[in-house]
């Protein structure tokens, strides 16, 4: 079990390292230089050699990443070149729109997907399969940031129940925050939960047709505990995977969210830092974003241990 | 339930089941479209059985008899869309009629099933403690503390005691055997009445077998069960049998002692099942002076293991080791062993399908290089055929080509109509006809798919062909067609055979000599007749022991 | 169940694929033209989907936003595929070597970089655009790909149909592409189809935020990206593109589903 944790957290380090450098050297290419950028077109070449020495622009490559990656390490995600200020703290800020807005998403999506997918599996081929299946098929063909829009218009524009747009702050207590990101998350988590519930649907009929199944009913097991019993746990392996997998979906769809309703998280503070060519909170949030992908798929494999014995004992 | 369990100082001739015109036919969409109307495919007719208390009925069928149709529908599992008609008395009971929560409560307690594929019958992720104590906790009223002790007890019983298997254990850490006692002590934990046993020993090695077999037996002593043992191996049911069904295509087709059904059998499948079952091919012996084919000297081949890290040496397992053996000319040479033995791994170092770490391959006395990659030279000197009938052919090409492929060994190639007239000449040569090669191998059954491989290896006419478990997969009846085919085919076309196989009793009637391995190493090796009758090494021994044989062989041994 | 999902399914994909190759000859109204006094009209038998806020007709600009979407996911598909299927072909053929072991590392991180997160580094380096839409979604299909084919070449590779090819002395190469290729085939045409909705989607994403194509070709995501304000005053600027992305990802979803029912062997054993 150790040594299997340990080669997860290894391969997760290198995962991360190698994404550093892949991001560090695609930021390079962009041509121009930031400090020109920040000054103007008239700026004078001495304040131009000092803002480029401030900012460490003067050094060489190798020496930039190492300070970057090293920086990141302790915190310091370096300062904007639009806001000058530490991205650090204008991540901070966002972050905790976004990042409960995903885990938000992900318990609406857990919570339809799993009943609905044990249901349908369990009734295949009658009507309440057809049913989910069917809905299933809507909820995964439909674009999260539409059915948003269209989710403003009736319940915070015809019905007035939310607001339209903007998130109230977490100083306003929990209830009140977590009210004001709910349309946001059942616009995001939709579409996924269709998604799960199919894979839920479809590991768990693979599962039922397992010999394991059958000696369970041969020792005297109704057909609902067999599944409840021995049919879950198996089907939930493959159901994990698509859950670490959902979660990068669901940050990256947090982006594209946000903007429908004006919210103030990581999303928009990346077009706004693409539009005015602030690249290196381009670089710290897409990094950020990658470690929480990379964390997820941690977890995930932790969890599959816990479920699956066999892998505990093999490396 | 307490009926039961009072009744057990029975009598010993009180009836325990009885099936009457049992009926069985599954429901069938014609087409996938829905709209169609649907058909009633017979499964069962008309079955009538009877079983006391304490006996043993051995079933044994083909595939397709209907046999584990059968034992479904006693358990009740039968899979939706299948239809019943007809009683299945259990203890005054007729099963058909109970409700589900009914069968619910007899199933497990008071008849249990033991089923086929012991790799696949526990769940992965639930020690096997937890798996029995659940099947106690299920049907009796007691805490988790008392089922896991039942749970050991009846553990030991089935010979695994808690001090080498604790309850602890997850099925992944057990051998095939093993599992398959737990699933046996699953079975028994609550002393059913009866026991149905589905193949329970065929997915196992020999040795494994026999221990198994014993095992059921003394528990129909010790816990006085009713047995019935499904089995496609006479043999098999030999020795614990009091009586035995032979069924075909759903029919009950003969009844009687195994005893009996030898010396004279009525019906002609029953005859034409037990002439299979020891069918001996005429076989012309190889030359005593034939030129030497194959020489292979301390051969040994390695797999690499997965490195504990990967900055890790990488370890390897040597899965032959020091290898030696020679072919000669249209001689049969049989190699006899258990799983894991390393039969398949000289297969594939024979072939050039792996590297050889050591030793040396020599045909026709020169030397093979010792790379993964043949020369065309030898590889038109040695084809394979495989177990597996389903599996050896790419289901997308024709027969045409299927067979063809080995042709592009050839020194110059063929023109196209030179290779129609050898796919047609192969096609016939193993008993099919010129037409064939224009079908898709789905067409075909197993046992023509069988042919279609020898076909295959057939059409570059080499010199050895290595048989690899090539009729383990087969009913007894095509088995000892495919047998004679194979030994017709080794006189005419002077083609010698390495007879790979886990039978023994195959290997016997088809080979001229054998060698018996283990662990990676020939332990023995002789003539066919001299190694059977008089084996030297103790594995032989054991192996020649666990062998189940048929009731006229065992005056032979 | 199949005929259910492959008929509607099939007609929708083939309703928009003929909206997409008509929208080149032809199209209703032109879609470069500003109408600024008929802004914002409901539908009607002159502007079927009616007109949005700069007084274009909808109807012609689906037909060009479905030319858009449709040719920005294909693409993508297509270098998803022409890249991913070769690597895990030479992965599997060559499993637990170096070049196996680089392959699925390499796969492995850009699964760590989620399709939106790739578009976003290349919109910040290179600028917005289709072809960067492309790009992103491609880069994003080849580890489905090459992992998909892996797994499955990986499987085929131990069967005895397999081991019988070696034996009559074939390549590995020759292999791949004679036995390999086409027994996964139907498995990459389903994932394909899935792909290809998925791309739909992801075209549709980038450009509702401003990084897929750009103004004046008309693109759905952006059509729903200018209605948002509107969606109260007119709804039917909002409702049509969402339709269209709706209608034509569904109908690929169930033109896959019936795809793999038809490829599914133990299916195809009944039907026979």
């Amino acid at each position: 079990m150790l040594r299997y944790l340990f080669k997860r957290l290894t391969s997760l380090a290198l995962t991360l390292l190698v994404a550093s450098v892949v991001l560090f050297v695609t930021i390079e290419i962009v041509p121009g230089d930031p400090a020109s950028f920040m000054l103007g077109i008239n700026a004078q070449a001495d304040t131009l050699e000092a803002l480029r020495a401030e900012l460490g622009l003067d050094k060489s490559k190798p020496v930039r990443y190492w300070q970057w990656l090293t920086g990141m390490l302790q915190g310091d995600f370096g300062t904007s070149y639009t806001y000058k200020t530490p991205v650090a703290n204008m991540i901070g800020e966002r972050m905790w729109i976004s990042l409960p807005l995903t885990l938000f998403a992900l318990l609406i999506s857990t919570a339809i997907a799993f009943p609905a997918g044990i249901y349908a599996a369990s009734r295949r081929g009658r009507f309440g399969d057809a049913a989910v299946t069917g809905m299933t098929q809507l909820g995964v063909a439909i674009p999260n940031f539409w059915f948003a829009m269209l989710l403003v218009s009736f319940f915070a524009i015809k019905l007035g129940w939310f607001s339209s747009g903007g998130f109230v702050g977490w100083d306003q207590g929990l209830l009140a925050g977590l009210k004001s990101l709910l349309l946001p998350a059942i616009a995001l988590a939709l579409p996924q939960a269709a998604i799960l519930t199919r894979v839920m649907r479809s590991s768990l009929l693979d599962v039922l047709s397992e010999d394991y199944m059958r000696t369970a009913r041969a020792k005297g097991m109704s057909k609902r505990s067999a599944i409840w019993r021995h049919g879950l746990r198996n089907a939930m392996i493959p159901v994990l995977t698509i859950l670490g997998l959902q979660f990068s979906f669901l940050l990256a769809g947090a982006i594209i969210i946000e903007k429908v309703f004006y919210l103030p998280g990581l999303g928009l503070l990346v077009f706004q830092s693409i539009a005015q060519r602030d690249l290196i909170v381009v670089e710290s949030v897409v990094m950020l974003l990658v470690f929480a992908v990379v964390t997820v798929t941690f977890l995930v494999d932790l969890a599959y241990a816990w479920v699956d014995p066999r892998l505990r004992t093999r490396s | 339930m307490s009926k039961l369990a009072n009744s057990s100082s029975k009598d010993a001739a009180e009836t325990l089941l009885e099936i009457n015109k049992l009926n069985v036919s599954v429901t069938t969409s014609s087409n996938s479209s829905r709209a169609l109307p649907t058909e009633n495919k017979p499964i069962l007719n008309s079955i009538e059985l009877s079983l006391n208390r304490g006996d043993v009925l051995g079933i044994i069928g083909e595939s397709g008899s209907g046999k584990s149709m059968l034992a479904l529908s006693i358990m009740g599992l039968l899979p939706e869309g299948f239809n019943t008609a007809g009683e299945i008395n259990f203890d005054q009971q007729n099963l058909l009629k109970l409700s589900e929560e009914q069968l619910c409560k007899l199933r497990g307690s008071d008849i249990s099933m033991v089923f086929q594929e012991p790799m696949t019958a526990l769940n992965p992720v639930l020690s096997i403690g937890k798996q029995v104590a659940e099947c106690i906790k299920l049907h009796r009223n007691v805490s988790n503390v008392d089922a896991s002790k039942i749970a050991e007890e009846t553990l030991a019983k089935v010979g695994l005691p808690v001090s080498q298997y604790p309850l602890s254990r997850y099925p992944h850490e057990l051998s095939g055997g093993q599992r398959q006692r737990v699933v046996i002590a699953m079975a028994i934990a609550l002393r059913p009445a009866l026991l149905i046993a589905d193949e329970p020993t065929t997915a196992l090695d020999v040795t494994t077998q026999a221990g198994i077999l014993d095992l059921l037996k003394q528990l129909v002593v010790d816990e006085q069960l009713a047995l019935i043992l499904i089995s496609h191996d006479l043999a098999v049911v030999n020795g614990i049998a009091d009586h035995i069904v032979i069924m075909r295509n759903g029919d009950i087709v003969e009844r009687g002692s195994l005893k009996q059904l030898f010396k004279h059998s009525k019906h002609p499948y029953t005859c034409q099942l037990i002439e299979a079952s020891k069918h001996v091919p005429d076989r012309v012996d190889a030359a005593v002076d034939a030129a030497p084919l194959l020489d292979v000297e301390n051969l040994s081949c390695e797999y690499r293991m997965p490195r504990k890290h990967w900055w890790s040496k990488p370890r390897y397992f040597r899965a032959l080791k020091s290898v030696s053996l020679s072919i000669k000319q249209g001689e049969s040479v049989g190699l006899v062993g258990e799983s894991g033995c390393g039969k398949s791994t000289l297969t594939r170092a024979l072939l050039g399908l792996m590297p050889i770490a050591e030793g040396e391959i020599r045909l026709h006395g020169e030397l093979l290089a010792k790379g993964e990659t043949l020369s065309n030279a030898v590889r038109r000197e040695m084809q394979v055929v495989f177990q597996d009938p389903y599996g050896s052919f790419n289901p997308r090409h024709k027969v045409k080509r299927l067979v063809a492929e080995p042709l592009h060994v050839l020194e110059h190639a063929l023109s196209e109509q030179e290779q129609i007239t050898a796919v047609n000449d192969a096609l016939v040569s193993v008993g099919l006809q010129a037409s064939d090669a224009s079908k898709y191998i789905h067409e075909f059954s197993g046992g023509q798919r069988q042919r279609i491989a020898i076909a295959r290896a057939l059409i570059i006419k080499p010199a050895l062909i290595v048989l690899d478990e090539a009729v383990s997969a087969l009913d007894v009846s095509v088995r000892a067609q495919i047998l004679d085919l194979l030994s017709a085919l080794a006189a005419s076309h002077r083609i010698a055979y390495l007879f790979i196989s886990h039978d023994l009793s195959v290997v016997r009637r088809v080979t001229d000599r054998v060698l018996v391995m283990q662990q990676g190493e020939i332990v023995e090796r002789g003539q066919t007749e001299a190694v059977f009758n008089n084996p030297s090494h103790p594995y032989t021994q054991q192996l020649l022991a666990a062998t189940p044989q048929l009731p006229d062989e065992e005056n032979q041994t | 169940m199949k005929l259910r999902t492959l008929i509607p399914g099939a007609l929708l994909v083939l309703i928009f694929l003929l909206a997409a190759v008509v929208s080149f000859v032809w199209t209703p109204f032109d879609v470069t033209k500003l109408d600024i006094p008929n802004k914002l009209q409901s539908p009607s038998m002159g502007h079927w989907f009616g007109t949005d806020q700069l007084g274009r007709d909808i109807f012609s600009m689906i037909m060009v936003g479905a030319r858009t979407s449709i040719a920005v996911a294909f693409i993508a598909v297509g270098i998803g595929m022409l890249i991913g299927v070769p690597l895990g072909l030479a992965a599997a053929a060559n499993q637990g070597s170096l070049i196996d072991e680089l392959i699925m590392r390499t796969n492995d991180l850009v699964f760590a970089f989620p399709a939106l997160l790739i578009a976003i580094m290349i919109t910040a380096v290179f600028g917005p655009g289709a072809v960067n839409a492309i790009i992103a979604i491609g880069i994003f299909n080849i580890p489905v790909f090459a992992r998909l084919t892996r797994g499955a070449a990986l499987s085929l590779w131990s069967r005895e149909f397999i081991l019988a090819a070696k034996v009559a002395g074939k390549r590995a190469t020759r292999i791949s592409f004679e036995h390999i290729l086409p027994n996964i085939l139907n498995l990459l045409i389903v994932q394909g189809t899935i792909q290809f909705s998925l791309g739909i989607l992801a075209e549709a994403a980038l450009s509702y935020v401003g990084l897929g194509a750009q103004p004046p070709i008309p693109s759905w995501g952006r059509m729903l990206a200018e209605s948002q304000t509107l969606v109260s005053l007119a709804p039917h600027v909002a409702l049509f593109p969402g339709f269209a992305i709706l209608l034509t990802v569904l109908g690929l979803n169930l033109l896959g589903d019936a795809l793999r029912d038809w490829f599914d062997p133990r299916l195809q054993r009944l039907r026979s």
